[in-house]
């Protein structure tokens, strides 16, 4: 399955954040069709090797720009499933009070992950600003962004390559291929072969991946890291992968019942799982307890998120302004090559 | 708005608008060979560049253009705090910014705290947020405020909505500045007034000066500001407006300032308007009406305390600007004056509801003038 392996304990962490991001997208997806209010919940239900794997090849200061379908990202990023849902449930959280979905899940300060929006390709041009920073603030940060094969035809995203490419900023893209712009597929937007072919124009490094295979997702994605902390600009990676829903009835008619067939039969979970079962890593018990110990995650983030109260009612037009002693933004200032090069505490 | 040499630019060059306790003045010499038609935007067919040369650090002086005095608040504030950078198209030492705004700080801070970026207005800004995440205070050059309209994604949708969506977490210090309005021969593409566009995007500050003093403290207080701050510059007084700055001055953000006193009649402008406003009262004053002239500076938010106190005085009041009339800050001006005080006569002069023309005999009859103010006051007056 690959050339090169990971060690086991990575292997078993990619295990337990697949699973935790397919439970809690299958929980979700059901507490909504339930009839519980979800806030700006997108299913990645079946991408979450290019959501976990991206996100978890990076270093602990580098810097991620999530897409509205990498939940994966964030958990690998130190996300807590409380966090999550509690925005989803549209609580009075820590996190917006209730103003935004978790299409707000940002720190910049110590997770390092920008908050991305609902509006395709804006978060580009951010993710940008933020390889830009790190580069003013002589720091080898390398910002990893996700955009969708849709968003790939937005104009800023046009721009944000430009003028990354020009400036040789550490900024690595991954398109998460999908399939489809939402109700269009790919090959009714883009006569390029592949869109990695894009990077071609920019004059920087293009792959294609396999985005089911979350080890060549790992590896793809270090490879890309390791070139742009180099210094030699960005990096375009498109992961194959495709959309698809617990539940056949829930995927739209647009979508042929033979791709969503195919496409189920390299669900990328079921696929680490053979590897791990076949590497003797993962047996069956012990898949069950991480099983246990995410189902206990979940019941905690929803029985948190439900105790909190429901947000008042906002009226005061000054929200929208930081006060004059609003902390500074950012990471701490580091020097040169003081990026620690251990893992952060994130375990599995 | 006058065209230079005109008899109401002779006029304005003389107003006195003394608030302040320093005298500004509005010079006439034919700076359109250097600024008309986009001739100083790019360099010329020859290479050369049609900008007069500037000094590569400037130093103060007893008196500078206002052109000059946002030179000096940039150089200032970048010597002060290491994390302000600036970025934009054309502001490094190849061209020192269109209208020669960042000339020379290229050479004083380097090129990537003065970063030459491509012609890339939606990137620009929105990396202008990232680098906000990321601890600096970013300053983004638009070449014109024609282009705010490319931007504007990055501006509503990440710049002013994330110090809300993140519960108040986050915030995005920067600036985006570049040259604002018309009366240069700049046509539809070089003369767009885009504060009506901005002032309904909550999360947003937006200032124009009017005068040296004011275009230094305001920018020095725009760039300690922690919120996206747009920076309009009046294109039509970047030389022709000089007077004398203090480099002790911050001009905080949210306060008018009261250019003339009068308990007749009160005028609320900002911008180049400023100076027609101060004619037109010269001219009010002749027949006995005390016009009360209002510089806004800051139009989000915009100092409504210093507006009542005046109109609950004067009962009249006149709100004149360079941008078309519908859905301008007038409006909204107007709207809070109405609720607020219901007794007050409230009119409006702006430019009509079209884009701005090229013809200069089109441009001269879009722009608002003196006259105009006048005849509207005397309607608004009954006199």
């Amino acid at each position: 399955m690959h050339d090169l392996e990971l060690p086991a304990s990575d292997l078993l962490r990619l295990f337990y954040f697949l699973t935790l991001t397919r439970h809690l997208d299958d929980r979700m997806v059901r507490l909504r069709r339930e009839g519980t209010f979800i806030s700006n919940f997108a299913s990645g239900r079946g991408q979450e090797a290019t959501a976990v794997g991206a996100a978890y090849a990076l270093e602990p200061g580098d810097i991620l720009a999530p897409s509205h379908r990498d939940v994966g990202a964030m958990l690998v990023r130190g996300m807590t499933p409380r966090e999550l849902v509690a925005q989803w449930l549209g609580r009075d959280s820590v996190a917006t009070h209730g103003r935004d979905g978790h299409l707000f899940q940002g720190d910049m300060r110590d997770r390092l992950i920008v908050p991305t929006t609902g509006i395709p390709g804006s978060a580009l041009p951010v993710a940008v600003g933020t390889a830009l920073g790190s580069r003013l603030r002589s720091e080898p940060r390398v910002t990893l962004a996700y955009l969708g094969d849709g968003t790939v035809t937005v104009g800023a995203v046009h721009e944000a390559l430009t003028m990354a490419s020009a400036l040789d900023l550490a900024l690595v893209c991954v398109i998460e291929h999908n399939g489809y712009a939402g109700s269009m597929p790919t090959e009714r937007h883009s006569h390029a072969r592949h869109l990695a072919d894009r990077a071609m124009g920019y004059g920087i490094p293009g792959a294609v991946v396999d985005g089911n295979d979350v080890v060549a997702v790992v590896q793809a994605t270090r490879q890309a890291l390791q070139s742009a902390r180099a210094g030699r600009g960005p990096y375009l990676i498109e992961a194959l992968t495709f959309h698809v829903p617990a539940e056949e009835e829930q995927a739209p008619d647009f979508i042929s019942r033979e791709a969503l067939a195919f496409w189920r039969r390299q669900d990328p979970l079921e696929r680490l799982t053979r590897y791990l079962t076949s590497l003797e890593i993962l047996d069956v018990a012990r898949q069950k307890d991480y099983v246990a110990e995410i189902e206990d995650l979940l019941d905690d983030a929803l029985a948190y998120s439900l105790a909190l109260p429901l947000p008042a009612p906002l009226s005061d037009p000054s929200l929208c302004f930081a006060p004059d002693d609003a902390p500074p933004m950012g990471p701490p200032l580091i020097a040169i090559g003081a990026l620690t090069r251990e893992r952060s505490t994130i375990q599995a | 708005m006058s065209m230079p040499n005109s008899p109401a630019s002779d006029a304005a060059q003389q107003a006195d608008h003394g608030a302040t306790g320093n005298s500004s003045r509005l010079v006439t010499n034919d700076i359109d060979a250097e600024f008309a038609d986009g001739a100083a935007e790019a360099s010329n067919d020859q290479g050369e560049t049609a900008q007069p040369p500037v000094q590569a650090t400037i130093e103060f002086k007893p008196e500078m253009s206002l052109r000059d005095a946002i030179r000096l608040a940039l150089q200032s504030e970048m010597a002060r705090d290491p994390l302000v950078c600036l970025l934009g198209a054309d502001i490094g030492d190849r061209l020192g910014g269109v209208f020669g705004v960042t000339a020379g700080l290229q050479k004083s801070f380097g090129p990537w705290r003065v970063l030459d970026t491509p012609p890339t207005p939606t990137a620009l800004v929105g990396a202008a947020v990232g680098m906000a995440l990321m601890g600096l205070r970013p300053i983004v050059e638009l070449q014109t405020m024609d282009y705010l309209p490319l931007a504007l994604e990055q501006l509503a949708n990440q710049a002013a909505k994330l110090h809300w969506r993140s519960g108040g977490t986050m915030s995005v210090p920067l600036v985006v500045r570049g040259p604002s309005g018309g009366g240069t021969h700049g046509g539809p593409w070089r003369s767009l007034s885009p504060e009506a566009l901005l002032l309904h995007i909550p999360g947003l500050k937006v200032v124009m000066p009017s005068t040296p003093y004011d275009a230094f403290g305001l920018m020095v207080a725009a760039i300690r500001d922690n919120n996206p701050v747009v920076f309009l510059e009046p294109r039509y007084l970047y030389v022709r407006a000089n007077e004398q700055i203090s480099t002790d001055a911050i001009v905080p953000i949210g306060s008018a300032e009261i250019r003339r006193n009068g308990g007749d009649l009160t005028i609320i402008t900002y911008g180049p308007p400023v100076y027609l406003a101060l004619e037109a009262a010269d001219a009010l004053a002749e027949a006995g009406i005390e016009t009360e002239v209002i510089d806004l500076r800051t139009l989000v938010p915009v100092d409504m305390g210093t507006i009542l106190t005046s109109v609950a005085q004067t009962h009249h009041v006149l709100i004149a600007h360079e941008d078309s009339v519908t859905g301008g800050l007038g409006a909204e001006i107007a709207a809070t004056i109405a609720e607020r005080l219901p007794d007050a006569r409230i009119a409006r002069v702006g430019a009509p509801d079209m884009p701005y023309p090229a013809s200069p005999a089109l441009e001269a009859a879009h722009l608002i003038s003196a006259q105009d103010m006048l005849e509207c006051a005397r309607r608004l007056l009954r006199r």
